[in-house]
């Protein structure tokens, strides 16, 4: 669906619901899982998928949590490291 | 009470609050921004420090020009907090509640300028919730923060200008374009023309409007106008954009489906601040009551930029200067005359962009929100996953408007807190009942209006103790207020 620019070499390691995924560091998490291929933003409490729609902190469709903290990804900036979990029911 | 920590508080660093704060450091004053964003410039100006040189050569001079604006903010003196959501304003109390990623705070300001922007709206459409549907702005976002483009088959679909910019910078930029799909139509274009604008910048904007679709069309995009409906395909994935045009259906293989609706003001903050909202009929949308200052009825609240009213990122600036100056002028460090002389100055160019921002509205009617177009399916609130079957059943049972709906279907309870399905209901009410939308109203705010995490709401601490904080303040502040 995207595709990124930037050199896979700098990329730092990050984990998604346990999976293991590099993307650039410093840069929008929201559009760096996306690049990367990562769509799944886990399911609402109704069991329904959760997707990205508009990038600018209002709709919350990425909403997930950064080291057990709930953040909006597309406003935050991307850390090596960072464990993030998508499960919104937990 | 509360000491006060700042002279003026600014919200949001996009055009507006870029340039408020720098002219009101400029006057002396202290002043604290807060932006949600990791670095200045808002949605227009994103990332304009740290863009690609290509990205950026495809994005325009204008986008350029941002970094100018950005560059005097950063000399200005005012203080700046990145990677802040202030959750609450009560000018004259503690004013801002302000969570960032350290924790929350309680910021004291004399006085608060609120620039937060716009938001895109989408009308629902069947299939709005798959994989691979996202707002144009979203598109540029990616593109404006790491250069991350559109891989597959593209299709843009919507009303506004911004639908026409965005298609163009993709197209630039390699991306593959299998349509363009616009709710205008023959009639609609009429119409816009005797709202022509008679000026020479916004001759010039629109002369660069008809040299996108140009563009468009001599590499062989499809740019269908008088579509009125359009359904995005697939399983899991969008497949494919079904759209309407004359009552005939037809449809376009796609990986990507990007939609806009126009823009809409974030006008959260003054809602919880108690700022009245007027539902202005050109943006179908409701917008905060300020005077030709950015000064609304609460005192110490000033609104800027387009959560005041959607004008663009020029009448932004202006607007954001004019109200510095004005709120300077209320802290004595302007003189009136010169007030009165800024204002004379921008009257005309605010009257301009204004009279551009009309011309747009009649060229891009709105999508309806009736049952043919919005059919019993298609989900409204995507975080309650609430259909507009639903609405329709709550407002056959009687209810007036998005709060009843809101209490019967828990529609607008998610954590987007309306933000998405707000402007539909009001749409939908009003439809139903045959009355204005201004009679029916929008959702009642309420602070604090993002999720907080209530691990800082307990340690609400200094944003790494950068922040004077008056912890006295809050619990005396809130049990004064009147229950709503």
């Amino acid at each position: 669906m995207l595709r990124s620019p930037i050199p896979q070499e700098a990329w730092v390691e990050v984990s998604i619901d346990g999976e293991h995924l590099r993307i650039p560091p410093g840069k929008n998490l929201a559009a760096s899982l996306l690049a990367a291929g990562h769509t799944d933003f886990g399911v609402d409490v109704h069991g329904t998928a959760c997707r990205p729609l508009c990038m600018i902190g209002q709709c919350f469709g990425c909403w997930l949590r950064e080291d057990g903290k709930s953040v909006q990804a597309c406003l935050r900036a991307v850390r090596a490291g960072a464990q993030l979990h998508t499960d919104r029911r937990r | 009470m509360q000491a006060t920590a700042f002279d003026v508080a600014v919200v949001g660093a996009g055009p507006a609050g870029l340039s408020a704060a720098t002219a009101v450091a400029a006057r002396g004053l202290s002043v604290a921004v807060f932006d949600e964003q990791t670095v200045p410039g808002g949605q227009i100006f994103r990332n304009a420090e740290g863009v690609a040189h290509e990205t950026a050569r495809a994005l325009g001079r204008d986008y350029r020009n941002g970094l100018k604006l950005i560059a005097a903010f950063r000399e200005s003196g005012a203080r700046y907090f990145p990677g802040c959501s202030v959750v609450d304003c009560r000018p004259g109390e503690a004013a801002l509640m302000v969570v960032g990623a350290d924790g929350a705070a309680m910021v004291g300001a004399r006085h608060t300028i609120l620039a937060c922007g716009a938001r895109e709206r989408v009308v629902p459409f069947s299939g709005w919730t798959l994989d691979g549907v996202m707002t144009v702005g979203a598109a540029q976002v990616m593109l404006k923060d790491m250069g991350v483009l559109p891989a597959g088959r593209t299709v843009v679909a919507g009303s506004g200008p911004l639908v026409f910019l965005v298609a163009d910078q993709l197209l630039r930029l390699g991306v593959r374009l299998t349509g363009v799909l616009l709710t205008s139509t023959a009639e609609s274009i009429l119409g816009s023309l005797r709202r022509l604008p008679l000026d020479v910048r916004a001759l010039a904007q629109i002369a660069a409007g008809l040299a996108c679709h140009a563009r468009l069309l001599a590499r062989g995009v499809p740019v269908v106008h008088g579509v009125d409906d359009w359904r995005a395909l697939g399983d899991v994935r969008i497949t494919a954009v079904e759209y309407t045009r004359s009552g005939k259906v037809r449809r376009l293989d796609a990986d990507l489906l990007l939609c806009h609706d126009g823009l809409i003001p974030a006008a959260e903050l003054a809602a919880v601040a108690g700022c009245w909202q007027d539902w202005d009929a050109g943006i179908e949308a409701c917008a905060p009551r300020v005077d030709a200052l950015g000064r609304t009825a609460i005192p110490g609240l000033w609104l800027v930029g387009d959560c005041a009213g959607i004008a663009g990122s020029r009448a932004a600036i202006l607007r954001g200067r004019l109200t510095a100056t004005a709120v300077s002028q209320a802290l004595g460090a302007v003189s009136d005359t010169e007030l009165d002389a800024l204002l004379a100055r921008s009257a005309r160019t605010l009257r301009r962009d204004r009279a551009l921002q009309t011309y747009f509205e009649r060229l891009f009617p709105l999508r309806g929100v009736d049952a043919r177009r919005l059919d019993a399916a298609v989900v409204v609130c995507r975080c309650e996953q609430v259909t507009a079957g639903q609405i329709r059943r709550v407002l056959d049972l009687g209810c007036a408007g998005p709060n009843q709906i809101k209490a019967l279907t828990r529609c607008g309870m998610g954590p987007c807190q309306g933000r998405m399905c707000a402007n539909t209901l009001t749409r939908m009410s009003a439809e139903h009942w045959g009355m204005d939308p201004a009679e029916i109203g929008g959702f009642r705010v309420r602070a604090p209006i993002k999720p907080v995490n209530l691990g800082d709401l307990s340690r609400l601490s200094g944003l790494a103790g950068e922040v004077e904080l008056d912890f006295g303040g809050l619990p005396e502040a809130r049990s004064q207020r009147q229950p709503r």
